[in-house]
């Protein structure tokens, strides 16, 4: 077996994508936001709710692949309970690092370090990223609305 | 190797006309299954392309001087090629035109203006994007309505029902040949002589159908007939639309230009003849030759021979994939050509195609630009692997086997 692509689909991106954790559409939520991948038709929905300043019940719904359900269970595990302040931050490094493989374990969880392996997987980019551009477009949707 | 592929013809050697495909993918000799999408190209076609530009290129239908003379003289003998190809009454009927898509967009935005807002346009579920949007746009632009054909499960036309929506409004019947993701072949020749009793005109998308069986379209009868020159074994940037000389006559042209006219004043513009009409500005003549070269090699090697080979390759491929307790096919149809989907329980085609991809294996996954159809299974997409002439039983071995592995790995 190729070792890449065991790198790929290791423990942590087969569990969180066949198990995702966060997962289904709450019964409560404020915000939500629909992401599509025209190229092979991947959809999700991502959901929360804000408590004074912070975002709770991050919590996503997918019909996408391993990677980029994985992708969402890890996002909302990471973002769940941030500071409004900080949440775009994150979401943007996180993005970055995805893109370049180099996600760290000083600033994000240990489980999300997975991810740093789809920058050999070019063709996959896309449906890791997919849940982190949705929920970016949706938190930059709930400021512009509080404006 | 079983047995069951000898006698056709000599595989080794074909595949020797087909200089990619003898290279590794990650490592693995490259198993390329994704035919539908587009097919590979044989050396006789590349030397074609080569040797025009290094010895014939010039602008066509303008000058006196020889190179535009020879440029013309191959344009012309390629369009004369197609029109055998599919027997079509004169090469006035076979316009070149960028590609299927390019066709049936031809078509759809040339009808504007007869089209009324009472007017039907219909299609099936079984439509790729470009057999949809175009005719989308043109019932957003006159106000028609379009009406969707349905299929059962096994992912055949419902005739009964095709032939219900079918009336005195129709005005296009727009159907493909073969489906990209079924496989399924559509009883055509029936469907256009039911549409022809109302005085239906039908476009059939052949983009799958061509170059996998016999195409006539005079015995068809069909009113206009579209496909891709690169899913021919020729180039990409060419294709074809076929159409009945009447009816090409009284389209409008849908782009204008250069080479389309007769004669320009500021005052007034003379259409040029069929089929220039339809072809204006430069066209992409290497691109047309090429063409004309894989129809020639196509007909060297014997279509019924490779349609022979592709069905062997595809019954085997059912069969084992058969045998596989989790995967389920999507499109079971009785008349079938060499395009078979699938999805397996639990697992996303995605991903498969990753693992396919890392054994050498060039299959597609995802909607293959079917999206209503994909609505109609439910399903967010399949895996597709559809087979050529250079395929063989082994390679659908090694899929067959990086599957099992996929299911194991993922599951
Ligand atoms: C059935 C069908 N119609 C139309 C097309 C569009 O062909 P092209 O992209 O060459 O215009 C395709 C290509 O995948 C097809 O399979």
């Amino acid at each position: 077996m190729n070792m890449e692509l065991q790198n790929l689909y290791q423990k942590t991106m087969i569990q969180h994508g066949n198990n995702p954790l966060n997962f289904g559409k709450p019964q409560e939520y404020e915000h939500t936001e629909e992401g599509f991948n025209a190229l092979c038709g991947d959809k999700v929905n991502i959901y929360f709710r804000r408590m004074e300043n912070k975002l709770i019940n991050f919590s996503f719904v997918s019909v996408g692949c391993i990677v980029c359900k994985a992708s969402g269970s890890l996002m909302t595990e990471e973002l769940n309970n941030k500071h409004l302040e900080n949440v775009a931050t994150s979401i943007d490094n996180a993005m970055i690092g995805i893109h370049n493989g180099n996600l760290k374990n000083d600033f994000f969880s240990n489980d999300l370090m997975t991810l740093n392996q789809i920058k050999k997987f070019p063709s996959r980019l896309k449906c890791a990223l997919l849940p982190w551009e949705t929920a970016m477009r949706l938190i930059n949707n709930m400021k512009n609305n509080a404006r | 190797m079983p047995s069951s592929n000898k006698n056709i013809f000599n595989i080794d050697e074909i595949r020797k006309d087909f200089p990619i495909l003898d290279q590794e993918i990650n490592g693995a000799p490259l198993i390329y299954f994704d035919n539908a999408a587009s097919t590979q190209k044989p050396k006789a076609v590349i030397d074609a392309i080569k040797s025009y530009y290094e010895n014939d290129h010039s602008n066509v239908h303008r000058g006196v001087h020889s190179l535009s003379i020879r440029a013309t003289d191959l344009y012309e003998a390629s369009r004369k090629k197609v029109a055998d190809y599919i027997n079509a009454n004169s090469t006035d009927e076979i316009i070149f035109t960028k590609g299927t898509t390019d066709s049936i967009n031809l078509v759809a935005s040339s009808l504007t203006k007869s089209i009324q807002p009472s007017d039907e346009i219909v299609i099936t579920t079984m439509e790729h994007h470009s057999n949809i949007v175009p005719w989308q746009e043109l019932c957003r632009r006159t106000g028609a309505s379009l009406k969707v054909a349905p299929i059962d499960d096994n992912g055949e036309l419902i005739i009964d029902e095709l032939e219900r929506l079918l009336c005195k409004d129709t005005k296009i019947l727009a159907l493909t040949h073969t489906s990209n993701t079924l496989g399924t072949i559509n009883p055509i020749k029936e469907i256009i002589t039911m549409a022809h009793h109302l005085n239906i005109k039908v476009l059939i998308d052949g983009a799958q159908a061509i170059g996998h069986q016999n195409i006539d379209v005079q015995d068809l009868d069909c009113d206009f007939y579209a496909f891709s020159g690169h899913k021919l074994y020729g180039p990409t940037g060419i294709g074809v639309l076929y159409g009945k000389e009447d009816l090409l006559n009284e389209l409008e042209p849908y782009q204008f230009g250069g080479e389309m006219i007769l004669k320009v004043t500021f005052d007034e513009t003379t259409y040029n003849s069929l089929p220039y009409k339809f072809e204006a500005g430069t066209p992409n003549i290497a691109a047309a030759i090429g063409l004309g070269k894989a129809i020639e090699y196509i007909e060297s090697i014997n279509l019924n021979a490779c349609v022979k080979q592709e069905n062997v390759v595809t019954e085997y491929s059912l069969k084992k994939l058969k045998d596989l307790s989790n995967i389920k096919l999507i499109g079971n149809s009785e008349n079938r050509s060499s395009i078979i989907s699938f999805t397996i329980e639990n697992i996303h085609p995605h991903d498969i195609g990753t693992i396919l991809n890392q054994r050498g294996i060039a299959m597609r996954t995802g909607h293959h630009c079917t999206m209503p159809l994909m609505d109609f299974y439910e399903i967010p997409g399949t895996i597709r692997a559809s087979f050529s002439f250079y395929n063989t039983e082994s390679e659908v071995d090694e899929m067959v086997a990086a599957l099992q592995t996929a299911c194991e790995m993922l599951g």
